[in-house]
């Protein structure tokens, strides 16, 4: 049982650490996705974010309806999925084409939820803010065309995609 | 890290919100096509939508901690908290 006073204690604590519980049971094995479940519980927390509603995963499998074929869909019969939102996703060519399996789409929250940082702001060497060189926070580092980059976890874990342009090639940094 | 060019336009990547065996399913902006990193692949394949089995190439990218990085690459810019 995960520590519910992590979650701020008591009753909503211990929903949270339940939700967390159930929604792990038998989706949450990857050691990535719970590596970034747990870093947004505790960036979340800690920075003051709701993460929390992002975590409160219901157990139910996506609404899927089936329908016909659809030109979008590369000509596949049209296969439904409903975010919660409201917002339906057609998944109709990944099922025929690549074997995707349409119970197994979860979460489901709606392409707001994790926004992505279309305008990164990075510091330079020197520049006020640049972090201490000793301090040991995980990044993700890239380098392109001798271009190196560093995306702290922290922020990440929050945003999932940073949409770059590195040396004029323009890239997804992607958690 | 992920190209996001595609047949001479720039894509808008973004997370759709949904996962597919604990990995996020992406989708692009500009036409809503889903893309998702097939295991066993490179890069990102659009499973669902206008760019379907169209492919997006991967770049180098690690996770490593910030003394060890910078100190491999003294110069690394790094990515500043959002200010909004």
């Amino acid at each position: 049982m995960l520590p519910y006073r992590l979650f701020g204690g008591g009753t909503y604590g211990g929903q949270v650490a339940k939700g967390l519980q159930s929604a792990g049971r038998s989706r949450i094995r990857s050691r990535g996705f719970m590596a970034w479940l747990m870093a947004a519980v505790c960036f979340g927390y800690s920075c003051g974010t709701s993460v929390e509603e992002i975590i409160l995963v219901e157990g139910r499998q996506p609404e899927i309806d089936r329908g016909a074929p659809s030109d979008s869909a590369g000509g596949a019969p049209s296969i439904w999925i409903t975010d919660r939102t409201g917002k339906k996703w057609d998944i109709g060519h990944a099922v025929a084409r690549y074997g995707f399996v349409p119970e197994k789409f979860a979460h489901g929250l709606g392409p707001g939820a994790i926004p992505p940082i279309l305008e990164p702001l990075l510091l330079a060497p020197g520049e006020p803010g640049y972090p201490d060189r000793n301090q040991s926070f995980l990044v993700i580092g890239t380098v392109l065309e001798e271009d190196a980059r560093a995306y702290p976890l922290q922020i990440m874990s929050q945003h999932e995609i940073v949409d770059e342009e590195i040396q004029g090639e323009y890239v997804a940094v992607a958690y | 890290m992920y190209s996001r060019e595609l047949d001479g336009e720039v894509l808008t990547l973004a997370a759709s919100g949904w996962t597919y065996e604990n990995t996020f399913v992406l989708y692009d902006h500009e036409t809503e096509s889903l893309w998702y990193h097939l295991e066993g692949t490179d890069g990102l394949t659009c499973i669902s939508g206008f760019y379907a089995d169209r492919t997006l190439p991967e770049y180098f990218a690690m996770v490593t901690r910030w003394n060890r990085w910078v100190k491999q690459y003294p110069t690394s810019k790094i990515l500043q908290k959002k200010r909004q």
